[in-house]
């Protein structure tokens, strides 16, 4: 009995004593998911949306010449690694949220935030598909209900991502019952975002243009709607504060050229070239997009050994043809040649940085300091990523004119999307207080100079084909800080068709047309086979193998 | 409360229940063979349950039966059975004991026991071994002494973080940390990484908090190895269990009534190896000199060249105008070895110890500073230490102990490096490759206007070491206090019951503080940097438990323990993080422009934790003769990190330890064998995951982005872990069998033991593919199994009047398998693409990385079309850190008053993943690469993407530096095979006779060292690494990312007790 007695005392004690482990459950340093609410869901889509763009922007801008490709063959390039960030960010923050809010706002009237969160997660799932072909999305998702979802085929879930367009355009032509409370793009404008919905809409048709007959007349139907981001006012941009730190809120691009005692970007050859000794006259964009640390640099570095060491492609063979660029651009522009595998020599001091546009760095005015000198004034960060530019669409329009037969002269949308990106990027230094003093700002004149060498080109050009080149050229030249669209426009039209090559092309095998798997995708999920090679095309890509380089 | 009251009742329901019967009262007294009366001897009364124990003069007072037999036993003694033939028995003498047979060890619960009963493997490290050395962290002090027990340190500097795993890490992603037990009660030994950044980047620079024990006041060590020894402990114990004892939690009694000892050491703290630098070449590339990262250029020449100050530029012309036009000779400078200083270890202890009739009291104060190689790195301590006891009546006895200990750690940042600066700041991570050329101890380091740092790079992008070393400090500094009240009730003969409390809390301040004018690190750093942590920790123990002995019969014992044992752990902290300094040199928050609440990683410094456990348990141990015990214990468990559902677990231990030598006659007294034992034991246990680890919640971020206007965007999402409420406790069963003996008139001792430990349900910190919607989740599944093998050999070798030498080796190897895994691997300790895999199959913790592309069809290794290796798109296993064994051999050889110690620790194979090989060999920087650099050269053995042999040359600078060092990981794998001289000690104790005539009792004087000398035969020969210092603790191993040079010491310690 006494034993009985014990035993019941040591149980009643034992239970009462873990009774109050259930308060110690609740992580105490975090609100409860039912404490969550639209606006705060809004705000990580709209955050995990701008790092996403900044990856796979990137990656584009490496590949198409902006920036330099380090790295000696296409293979390497990208170790698989390199993708997780942008893909968690999709997935985790982008598609998870968005679903996370779906019902909430839908029971709380809140049309606008989920017509913003619907554009950018279609506009997220185009770009996955864009840059990895096949993804999982039906199975995708379901967190420890399914932890291995498989693929799903790309042109299904760019045709979905198409129906999530159409379903934001419903959703923002509601009156929401509340506004949201931060919109980092357009500031809670519905009609703006109408207009951006279709723009993506138009260009992911165009996208699959080359293999979806159908195509053709659902772009001439938005081309004759005519609600597309056209004006300045429409531009689809992400918007950056000067915020150094706590949290960082400058475009990436400033943070990374303009602090610290060297820059921390290489420019593309290629792009400098372009724009400056390509044409007869030098693109009046240039002062804008580039910013020169020394205006000669043959001059900076007079000892022989030192300038060996700081800039050692001066002292080799181009190993290009004739016509194409190698090593420096005029005096001044340095950057790197396109899959320059060398370790980096000191030249943070010397090579060229961002400017102004779409950084908000600086403004070359001759200066030939550097960009970090206090005396050179900047925009401390408050750049853009210039996601769709209405711009992109003169010279989208062009293209479809050109290879569609969709409406509109092609010299004078090329035309139309030269001024428009004149005007953005001209006026850009002043918006984020930057000064351009007179003697640098371009003239009209200098503008009409320009719009004339192109549009005499068109003119001269004799085939569709040459025409399209040079649209691509423009349209390059126009996308400066947008990765994406210039890589998908290589893929898909092969223009511009002058890009500078690998510096050891012999062995640097073909061309990028489609990433490998991010390693937590491939690693993890055994639905999901890595690539043997990164020559596999995504569905609209139908163009011959190794047509680009 | 009230249900604690409940337990005391309930206890006491229980045990008082005897009744005494009418007998006669015999006296007695129990004497030593040397006729000291021995005090605490246990006499019973043969067949009942009466009995005593003798008083502090060996008498006792019993009532029995009229011609009872009375048993007389006492720790160390040989048993001996007297027949109360009279009321008073006189002197009854009691023999010494076999030695090894009767050692006495603490075991669970802080009860002593005599190691023939146990079914277990205990070692015991004794204060000897730990007293008066270099080192105040008695985890390097353990090293290689306990069998079983593995240490690494984070690097050599002052207070280094401490890593200690006993027997094998058996845990994918669970805690390998030992609990620590001191005097009787939870101390917590472990490392907060309280910025988030646990382990990797920023991991080297925190202490451990076992830093906060005192060697010097350490009586003894126990290590609990199996989970046999630790079932009373429950979960805790299962990583093994450390016991301490202190001196001044140990009870002890003087030799007198009042003894004082004074001891005071001084030693040196060097580095203990740097590379051999080439005196050959110097700063550039192509053989061409420059200002280059690299050690690529020319060769010096008998006459050096002279080339344009790298401090004759534009930037610094204004600053610095003696340097304007000014040239340097292009020379070897030893910049490396001349950065570092000799620091100086003083250890100041005094202790005192004093008795009365009823009381015990035992003080001890050291103060150690610790002054470490590396400028600006020390360690000091404060430890303040008092126990005591005192019989208050016959049957109550009180004791308690307070310690108090206050230590300050600092060192310039030490993070992790890849060869070439540091994202988190290392003032190693730019200096072990300068360039012969650069002459950093020569040149000004900072700028002398604006204080920042300037160095050789025209660009001025490297950080300059000396500047980093000055200006880029962590430090941490705690105060703690842990100490316990016991109380110990005699309810009768035999049966007794404790209750303990303890009570261990602390509070640490974290902080770092850069000075503005860096250029490592990003804008973090840069404009001045300061994060301030403060966290608090406390760890209440409560201990209830009664122990009842009995003799069943003559041949039959009885010893049983019953209790109950509940453990809160708190933890909570806060934390300012600030950037952008106004004025130089000046770290408080109010002198900075930016502040926030979170670490440079996005992590909270807001953190709050509580868990809490309870267990009930008991033990029963049943002795037949003298020569066979069976232990049985158990263990019911609940733990406050899972759901209702999951939280309780129950776990049974069965040990048998069987004396041949004391069974059979044969065997009794024999020459040879002087002593057998063999055990063999099953037993259980569990680990309970981290807490929040079931339940949702949002992961709310503030201040996540500022846009131009000014609004600051908040955000909050599903957080990227998905919680998952079934998670269960991994279960761990292990069985051990062992032999123990001494032979040969106990020259030869001999102690064997084999586990075989298998840990099921694995909870896995399972990282998902993102399409999921989550990053990780946590889940049970997978299995670790670990075989082991523990040897220590000791012999004596001479053994007479004046000389004595002695020969302990120590061997042990482990084997893991890691199995049913349903993923490939998992990465738990690392990055996700270089770091310690789990794979079903492979040993646990094999190194993935990045790796050379093989050909199909050789088989051979592939270079690209530059000849430099092609990298796989996929990591793969690289390497395995698991050494095949460990071996440690220590000497001790005496004569008259001289006493001369070695120790000698052997690692054979395990891998090491060694940044600091890779950025020595790629940079050109040591005598390695001291050939002929003209001549170019191509990887051998290797082929090219169609399959043919290679035979594409490059410059030997090309080869070392973009495919050797930084291009592909499983370059970097080295065999960390490692012989060390760890110890050597020669001392000298004063004849006892040349005392007698002054007030000293005792006067010794030691010379001795650690860290003597080392040697990794199998890197490359000038590299001089020393593998045991890692970059990666907790669970991973083989990792090291330029964590700098390990530290040798050596110094004279004095003794004098009066």
């Amino acid at each position: 009995m006494k034993y009985f007695i014990i035993g019941a005392l040591i149980a009643i004690t034992a239970s009462s004593c873990v009774k109050e482990y259930d308060g110690l459950l609740e992580n105490p340093n975090y609100p409860s998911l039912s404490s969550a609410d639209p606006d705060l869901y809004l705000n990580d889509v709209q955050l995990g949306f701008k790092d996403f763009y900044s990856d796979a922007s990137d990656q584009g801008a490496l590949l198409t010449r902006q920036e330099t490709l380090f790295g000696i063959t296409y293979y390497n390039a990208f170790t698989p690694s390199s993708f997780d960030n942008e893909w968690s960010k999709a997935y985790t923050a982008v598609f998870k949220s968005t679903d996370a809010m779906i019902g909430p706002a839908t029971e709380a009237g809140l049309t606008t935030h989920l017509g913003i969160t619907k554009t950018l997660k279609a506009y997220t799932m185009i770009t996955l598909v864009d840059y990895f072909g096949n993804i999982p999305y039906s199975e995708a998702l379901k967190g420890a209900e399914n932890t291995t979802p498989a693929l799903d085929d790309a042109a299904t879930v760019y045709a979905t991502a198409i129906a999530l367009l159409d379903e934001a355009i419903t959703d923002f032509a509601t009156a929401p019952k509340k506004a949201p409370a931060n919109d980092l793009f357009y500031a809670g404008n519905r009609t703006k975002w109408t207009t951006a919905a279709k723009t993506i809409k138009l260009k992911a048709l165009m996208s699959t243009r080359l293999v979806d007959a159908t195509a053709k007349d659902k772009i001439a139907a938005l081309i004759t709607e005519n609600d597309l981001i056209d004006t300045e006012a429409e531009d689809f941009t992400f918007k950056f504060g000067t915020r150094a730190v706590s949290p960082d809120s400058r475009h990436p691009k400033f943070a990374s050229d303009y602090t610290g005692a060297g820059a921390g970007n290489t420019m593309g050859t290629y792009l400098m070239w372009s724009l400056y000794a390509e044409k007869s006259m030098i693109d009046p964009r240039i002062r804008f997009y580039l910013y020169r640390q020394s205006l000669d640099i043959v001059a900076a570095l007079p000892n022989v050994v030192d300038r060996q060491f700081t800039v050692p492609c001066l002292f080799r063979n181009s190993p290009y043809a004739a016509g194409v660029p190698h090593c420096m651009v005029g005096k001044a522009y340095l950057g790197r040649d396109h899959g320059n595998g060398e370790g980096s020599p000191p030249d943070g001091l010397l090579r060229t940085v961002f400017g102004v546009y779409p950084a908000a760095g600086a403004f070359d005015a001759d200066q030939g300091k550097n960009r970090a000198d206090a005396t050179v004034a900047n925009g401390r960060g408050a750049g853009i990523f210039p996601i769709w530019m209405s711009s992109f669409t003169e010279f989208l329009k062009a293209e479809a004119a050109l290879t569609l037969g969709t409406t509109g002269n092609v010299n004078t949308l090329v035309e139309s999307g030269i001024r428009k990106s004149f005007a953005k990027v001209f006026g850009f230094a002043t918006a984020v207080g930057v000064p351009v003093p007179e003697a640098f700002a371009p003239s009209q004149d200098t503008q009409d100079d320009y719009v004339d060498i192109v549009t005499n080109s068109l003119t001269a050009a004799t085939t569709a084909d040459a025409k399209l080149n040079i649209v691509m050229k423009e349209y390059y030249l126009a996308a400066f800080g947008n990765g994406i669209e210039t890589f998908n426009n290589y893929r898909r039209t092969g223009k511009p068709s002058n890009m500078q090559p690998m510096l050891d092309a012999s062995n640097a095998g073909s061309f990028i047309r489609s990433f490998f798997y991010p390693a937590a995708v491939a690693n993890l999920n055994p639905n999901v086979s890595q690539k043997t090679t990164t020559t596999v095309k995504v569905f609209w890509d139908n163009n011959p193998d190794n047509f680009i380089n | 409360m009230r249900k604690r009251l409940f337990l005391v009742l309930g206890m006491l329901c229980f045990l008082i229940s005897q009744s005494i019967a009418q007998n006669i009262e015999v006296t007695g007294k129990v004497l030593d063979d040397k006729g000291t009366p021995i005090s605490g001897a246990s006499v019973n009364e043969s067949g009942s349950r009466r009995g005593t124990s003798t008083d502090a003069n060996g008498v006792f007072k019993l009532s029995v039966k009229p011609g009872a037999k009375l048993i007389i036993t006492s720790v160390g003694y040989d048993r001996r059975e007297v027949v109360a033939t009279s009321p008073q028995l006189g002197d009854i003498g009691l023999t010494l004991g076999n030695q090894a047979l009767n050692e006495v060890v603490v075991t669970a619960l802080g009860v002593k026991r005599e190691k023939k009963a146990l079914g277990y493997a205990v070692s015991t490290v004794d204060k000897k071994d730990l007293e008066l050395r270099p080192d105040g962290d008695v985890g390097h002090l353990l090293q290689g002494k306990a069998p079983g027990v593995n240490i690494s340190q984070s690097s050599g500097i002052s207070g280094a973080q401490t890593n200690i795993v006993v027997r094998a890490v058996s845990t994918i992603t669970g805690s390998s940390t030992p609990l620590f037990i001191v005097d009787g009660m939870v101390f917590d030994g472990g490392a907060n990484n309280p910025n988030g950044n646990s382990g990797f980047d920023y991991g080297n620079q925190t202490s451990s908090r076992f830093l906060d024990l005192d060697p010097n006041n350490i009586e003894s060590i126990s290590v609990l190895k199996g989970l046999s020894a630790s079932v009373l402990y429950g979960e805790n114990a299962r990583n093994g269990v450390i016991l301490v004892t202190t001196k001044t939690g140990s009870n002890r009694r003087p030799n007198k009534k009042m003894e004082v000892t004074v001891s005071q050491s001084l030693f040196v703290n060097k580095v203990a190896g740097l590379p051999d630098y080439t005196d050959k070449y110097g700063g550039g590339f192509d053989l061409a000199p420059s200002l280059a990262f690299s050690n690529w250029g020319a060769a010096f020449k008998a006459t050096p060249d002279s080339f344009n100050h790298p401090y004759s530029r534009a930037a610094l012309n204004a600053v610095l105008p003696e340097y304007v036009g000014k040239k340097y000779a292009y020379k070897p400078y030893n910049s490396v070895e001349n950065f570092f200083r000799t620091g100086l270890v003083k250890t100041t202890n005094v202790g005192m110890s004093a008795s009365g009739n009823n009381t015990t009291f035992n003080m001890s104060y050291t103060y150690m500073d610790d002054k470490g190689f590396l400028p600006n790195n020390y360690l000091r301590k404060n430890n303040f230490s008092m126990g005591g006891t005192a019989k208050l009546t016959n049957k109550l006895t009180m004791s308690g102990t307070f310690n108090y200990a206050a230590t300050d750690f600092k060192t310039p940042q030490i993070g992790t490096s890849s060869g070439s600066s540091s994202g988190t700041g290392s003032v190693y991570g730019d200096l072990m490759y300068t360039p012969r050329s650069i002459d950093l101890m020569g040149w000004p380091y900072k700028n002398p206007v604006t204080q920042g740092s300037i160095y050789y790079r025209a660009d001025n992008g490297m950080q300059n070491p000396r500047w980093t070393a000055e200006n880029a400090i962590n430090e941490q500094a705690s105060h703690r206090f842990f100490g316990n009240i016991n109380a110990t009730y005699e309810i009768m003969k035999g049966l007794s019951i404790a209750y303990k409390f303890g009570l261990d809390t602390y509070d640490e301040t974290q902080a770092l503080k850069i000075n503005k004018g860096g250029t490592s690190g990003g804008a973090t750093y840069i404009n001045g940097f300061y994060r301030t942590i403060a966290g608090t920790s406390r760890i209440l123990t409560h201990n209830l438990f009664a122990t009842y002995e009995t003799s069943l019969s003559s041949s039959f014992n009885l010893r049983t323990t019953v209790g109950a044992m509940s453990i809160d752990n708190y933890y909570s902290q806060a934390g300012t993080r600030s950037s952008n300094q106004l004025v130089f040199g000046l770290f408080d928050h109010s002198n900075f422009v930016t502040h926030d609440i979170v670490s440079e990683n996005g992590s909270d410094l807001d953190y709050k934790r509580a868990v809490k456990s309870f267990g009930l348990f008991g033990e029963a141990s049943l002795e037949y003769k003298n020569s066979l015990y069976l232990n049985l214990g158990a263990r019911q468990s609940w733990f406050s990190t899972l759901e209702k559902d999951n939280r309780k677990l129950f776990y049974p231990s069965v040990s048998v330890s069987f004396l041949p030598t004391s069974a059979i006659e044969a065997l009794k007294n024999s020459d040879v064998i002087n002593m057998l034992k063999i055990r063999a034991g099953y037993a259980t246990s569990a680990n309970f995951p981290s807490p929040y680890q079931t339940r949702p919640y949002l992961q709310s971020k503030t201040n996540a982005f500022v846009d131009a206007s000014g609004n600051v965007i908040n955000t909050g999402g599903i957080p990227n872990f998905s919680p998952n409420p079934n998670i269960r406790p991994e279960l761990l069963s292990e069985l051990e069998v062992g032999i123990e003996g001494s032979f040969i008139n106990r020259r030869l001792t001999l102690d064997l033991t084999l586990f075989n430990r298998s840990t099921k349900d694995q909870i896995l910190n399972k990282s998902l593919d993102p399409s999921t919607g989550y990053d990780q989740t946590v889940v049970n599944a997978g299995t670790v199994t670990n075989k082991g093998i523990e040897l220590g050999l000791g012999y004596t070798v001479v053994r007479n009047r004046n000389w004595n030498w002695q020969l302990q080796g120590n061997f042990n190897t482990y084997r893991s398998r890691v199995k049913d895994l349903t993923e490939d691997y998992i990465i738990y300790a690392g990055y996700s693409n270089l770091g310690n895999a789990a794979i079903n199959g492979k040993p646990l913790g094999v190194i993935m990385g990045s790796a050379i592309t093989r050909d199909d069809k050789s088989g051979k290794r592939v270079v690209d079309g530059n000849g430099y290796w092609l990298t796989d798109p996929d990591i793969k296993v690289i390497g395995d850190p698991n050494p095949d064994y460990k071996l440690t051999g220590i000497s001790t050889l005496s004569y008259k008053q001289f006493s001369f110690r070695m120790q000698w620790d052997f690692t054979k194979g395990g891998d090491l993943y060694s940044g600091t090989a890779s950025a020595l060999l790629a940079r050109g920087v040591t005598k390695d690469t001291e050939f002929d650099r003209a001549v170019p050269t191509y990887w051998k053995d290797a082929v090219k993407q169609d399959g043919t042999p290679n035979d594409i040359m490059q410059s030997a600078n090309n080869l070392y530096f973009s495919s050797l060092g930084f291009y592909v990981n499983e370059m970097n794998i080295f065999d960390a095979t490692l012989l060390r001289l760890r110890e050597a000690s020669l001392s000298y104790a004063l004849p006892a006779q040349m005392l007698d005539k002054t007030p000293f009792g005792a006067v010794s004087i030691t010379f001795s060292g650690q860290n003597l000398w080392y040697n990794a035969p199998n890197f490359p020969k000038h590299i001089h690494l020393d593998p045991e210092t890692s970059s990666l603790l907790g669970n991973g191993r083989g990792f090291e990312f330029i964590t700098g040079p390990s530290s040798r010491r050596y110094g004279a310690s004095i003794r004098v007790s009066f």
